[in-house]
């Protein structure tokens, strides 16, 4: 089974191509690191995979299901989860309402949400274990009641991605979880990206090639929104095209 | 070209057909505008006049040696520039052979100005009560058909100061020029007659909470015997509202309130808070006589409640408007022909107890047999 | 001289209690949708009227409050349901819609009940006053209760927002409302509920502000003017800071009424001036 199967998809906007006839498989319990330089058209894609930006032309499957023409809602709700480069949390809540927030959604039934609309998620056993759960898997377990404006930047990412797996994803998109993190947190995060493996497929998009080549089983290189290269990191580490494009980038 | 001269020569006779038709024919119909308050703290005022104005109105049914009478009714909403641009409307658009109203103290000032300005509009004044409308103002296309505020109030102070032998008296009242002239016309009349000290506590137009005045006239009792309220419309509402929650009935022996006080519409809203309360006025509902009964009865049959003063000086002045429109055989198109019959116009009031009208530049005169008609103590 | 001052400052105290139910609703619906309700005083003042008819037919005071704060929620979610979803996002429409549906309820209200000021009676166990034991003062027995009720609010929307599923959600709208929607949280039914629980709290008010002060047309825009200051002193959208606001106002207004009540309009709008020239975003609001 594939979790992530993107066909011959193209956008552009204003008339300039941001991503143009991109064929991308992912298998279940790959994953996929996805890197390329700025302008390459990354986020853009991962925007087209979640529904937020609609697809010009191609089709979107997610674990086999066509949902080229579902809202972003239906795709999350087929364990679809993703971070985004800015940050994504309530700041004025604390670590366990936003994790509370994010793992609502799952187990929605009109009627027993509505049911519970009034009452207390801690309430809830099963909920709060989850919860709980979630919290000492990135590490936040002993800032469950702290205010989001109250953490550290990594502990920010590290919530981040306590969102994302709150939605109980299959999939998961990250998009720079590392921005502007120390070295030491890094290694703590990309630790944690690691254990997520392999019951969930991961799609990294990542500027430090170290971090990119050791989460991904696989490499795809995207530039001027087309893929130029794919392959495990050995292969990409040799590629002629993409060695070139890294030397103009750098030079530009 | 030729064909450009026929044009100006067919619209110059439509023009002059026209212009024919407006002088040689009697109106068509008679066209009276009506100013006040309909709307906010002041309904009452203006309301009241206006259905004053209908129900007598309604007595001619709606029509003048049969030229069918068409009403404009305009809202002020107590505001004097809102009523600027309203009468503007009125005499313009709508053509208005004859203004009732307006209602309000600062109201009537400013609508004198505006008759002195529009001196082809006749003007009858409802319910506003300054004296300067007649007095120092005095403009001849404005006639007042009612009362002025200090004329009740003065006896009052009299009969405060003589009968119930007040020497310290506290008037609390609206920050605006009817309960200045208010409490002016008390002050004399309580002063001239052996009172000591009024105390004068001003509060703006549109107060919401009386809480703090309420915890002021508490500490004040010990010296001061009685507590006038001068206030008008719904600011009474409150105010009584607020002196029985704070339990002030049982720290002063009298609650006093000006003319406006204890007008029939708001004694049904005051309920219990209101008995006993003491003021005076030159209309008593009770009045017995058979023109009054009646007036009264067919005034709650049209509105369902019973009408008060403010009715009634709307009611009389329709009828000083007919017996003019009487005397000058319906030619209401000429505005100096009608000011000047307005003007002669004597009216018995069916209401008012033997009072008159008599429409000269002075306040208008009520004759009043006995001092007791001007008081009237509510009795819930 | 010292009872004035305690008088005056247990009047404030209970004008800021309703103060408070008034602009709580307000600042709640501000703050999730970023628009300013100008409908908020009309619903104040229908609530009130309708209160009063309740009183009438059924004597029930009780039910007077809750029917008042009933209707003005249904009145609410219609206006939000079926008029401001469509202008959604559209500050001037939004404001402009706000203010027709205001204009109507007053017109309506007119019609209805007329233009005569009236006012709701005092029910029977909350009427009299009371005697404060130490320094011998009396007080109105209905204003201590306003002051309950008012805490009684405060208590139960703080409750509300941090321990419930839905009152988290709200407060997250608050912080940032777009990504509520990414989270897959049907938005506009949310905007809608707490529209819906906006108009009650007016309406709750309305019945009180009819039973200690009164009730007439016009009251809606003087009521709107009043809780508009509130929110400008306190910063829309936080809670806490509507009770500053309303405590700030309600102090400031009974002071200045006991000592100089000539200048207490002019006092009233002084702290507004001053707070919005310097600090535009109120004393506990955030910058936009």
């Amino acid at each position: 089974m594939h979790a992530l199967v993107l066909d011959n998809v193209s956008k552009s906007f204003g008339g300039i191509d941001a991503v143009s006839n991109v064929d991308l498989t992912i298998t279940v319990g790959e994953s996929r690191a996805l890197i390329g330089p700025n302008g390459a058209g990354k986020t853009t894609l991962f925007n087209l995979v979640t529904g937020e930006i609609p697809v010009d032309e191609g089709r979107v499957l997610l674990f086999d299901r066509d949902l080229t023409r579902e809202p972003v809602q239906k795709r999350i709700a087929s364990q679809l989860g993703r971070t985004y480069q800015m940050s994504n949390l309530f700041d004025q809540l604390t670590v366990q309402e936003n994790l509370f927030l994010a793992s609502w959604q799952t187990r929605r039934r009109r009627a027993s949400v509505i049911a519970t609309l009034f009452r207390s998620w801690r309430r809830f056993e099963n909920q709060r274990r989850h919860i709980e759960a979630i919290a000492r898997r990135v590490g936040l377990d002993d800032k469950l009641t702290v205010p989001v404006n109250e953490l550290s930047h990594g502990e920010h990412r590290q919530l981040e991605l306590g969102i994302t797996l709150a939605h109980k994803p299959r999939i998961l998109l990250l998009d720079e979880p590392m921005a502007g993190l120390s070295a030491a947190e890094r290694g703590f995060m990309t630790e944690l990206i690691m254990d997520l493996k392999p019951e969930i497929t991961v799609v990294i998009i990542e500027h430090d090639i170290d971090v990119a080549f050791s989460i991904g089983d696989q490499v795809s290189v995207l530039d001027h929104g087309t893929i130029v290269a794919e392959g495990t990191p050995e292969q990409i580490v040799v590629n002629q095209k993409v060695q070139e494009i890294y030397t103009l980038s750098r030079q530009n | 070209m030729k064909r450009k001269k026929w044009i100006v020569a067919i619209t110059a006779i439509f023009f002059f057909i026209g212009s024919m038709a407006g002088t040689a024919a009697a109106v068509d119909e008679i066209r009276i505008g009506t100013i006040g308050p309909i709307t906010g703290w002041a309904t009452i005022f203006g309301q009241g006049c206006l259905n004053g104005i209908k129900l007598a109105l309604d007595e001619y049914n709606n029509e003048f040696n049969g030229i069918p009478i068409r009403v404009f009714s305009e809202d002020t909403k107590a505001d004097v520039e809102v009523m600027r641009t309203k009468l503007d409307s009125l005499k313009n658009r709508d053509k208005v052979h004859l203004i009732i109203g307006p209602s309000l103290g600062h109201e009537g000032m400013a609508a004198v100005d505006w008759g002195a300005r529009n001196p082809q509009v006749p003007m009858l004044i409802g319910y506003s009560a300054p004296e300067d409308i007649t007095m120092r103002k005095a403009t001849n296309s404005v006639i007042r058909p009612g009362w002025t505020g200090a004329q009740v109030i003065f006896n009052f102070g009299q009969y405060c100061a003589k009968e119930l032998g007040y020497k310290k008296i506290i008037i609390v009242g609206q920050d605006y020029s009817y309960p200045w002239d208010q409490a002016a016309g008390f002050i004399r009349g309580f002063l001239e007659n052996g009172g000591e000290k009024v105390e004068r506590i001003w509060h703006p137009v549109e107060a919401v909470d009386f809480s703090s005045i309420m915890a002021k006239l508490m500490g004040m009792s010990r010296e001061y015997d009685a507590v006038l309220n001068n206030s008008g419309g719904a600011q009474v509402v409150a105010f009584f509202k607020q002196w029985k929650q704070f339990g002030l009935d049982k720290v002063y022996p009298q609650i006093l309130g000006q003319a406006n006080v204890p007008i029939v519409s708001m004694l049904s809203e005051l309920g219990d808070s209101a008995l006993g309360v003491y003021s005076s006025l030159h209309y008593y509902d009770g009045n017995p006589s058979q023109a009054n009964q009646m007036f009264r009865e067919n005034f709650k049959k049209k509105y369902g409640h019973y009408p008060d003063v403010i009715a009634v000086q709307g009611y009389d002045a329709v009828h000083v408007a007919f017996k003019a429109m009487k005397a000058i055989n319906g030619q209401v198109d000429n505005p100096e022909k009608f000011i000047a019959a307005l003007r002669k116009v004597q009216l018995v009031s069916p209401n008012l107890h033997g009072a008159r009208f008599i429409s000269i530049h002075s306040p208008t005169r009520y004759r009043i047999s006995t001092s007791n008609k001007w008081l009237k103590r509510t009795a819930g | 001289m010292s009872i004035l001052v305690i008088m005056s400052m247990l009047n404030g105290l209970t004008l800021a209690a309703l103060l408070f139910i008034t602009a709580s609703g307000l600042t709640l619906s501000f703050s999730l949708m970023r628009v300013v309700n100008l409908t908020h005083g009309a619903l104040y003042m229908a609530g009130g009227f309708i209160g009063m008819s309740v009183v009438k037919v059924t004597g029930s005071w009780l039910l007077a409050m809750l029917s008042g704060g009933g209707a003005m929620a249904v009145v609410a979610l219609l206006e939000e349901r079926f008029l401001l979803r469509r202008a959604r996002g559209d500050d001037l429409r939004e404001t402009l819609i706000s203010l027709s549906v205001a204009i109507i309820i007053g017109d309506l209200v007119l019609v209805i009940w007329g233009g005569y000021p009236k006012s709701i009676a005092i029910p029977p166990l909350l009427s009299g006053v009371w005697t404060i034991p130490v320094i011998d003062m009396v007080y109105p027995v209905f204003r201590i209760f306003m002051l309950g009720l008012a805490i009684f609010i405060i208590v139960a929307l703080w409750l509300f927002l941090t321990k419930t599923n839905l009152g988290i959600t709200i407060r997250a709208g608050v912080d940032n409302f777009d990504m509520v929607s990414s989270l897959g949280i049907n938005v506009r039914r949310l905007f809608t509920f707490v529209f819906g629980l906006s108009g009650f709290l007016a309406g709750v008010a309305g019945v009180l502000g009819g039973t200690s002060l009164m009730l007439v047309v016009g009251e809606d825009w003087r009521i709107l003017t009043l809780t508009l200051i509130v929110i400008i002193i306190g910063g829309m959208g936080s809670l806490g800071g509507t009770i500053v606001g309303a405590l700030i106002t309600g102090l400031v207004y009974s002071f200045a009424t006991a000592y100089i009540p000539e200048f207490s309009l002019f006092i009233l709008f002084l702290p507004v001036a001053i707070i919005l020239s310097i600090r535009p975003q109120g004393l506990f609001g955030t910058k936009a």
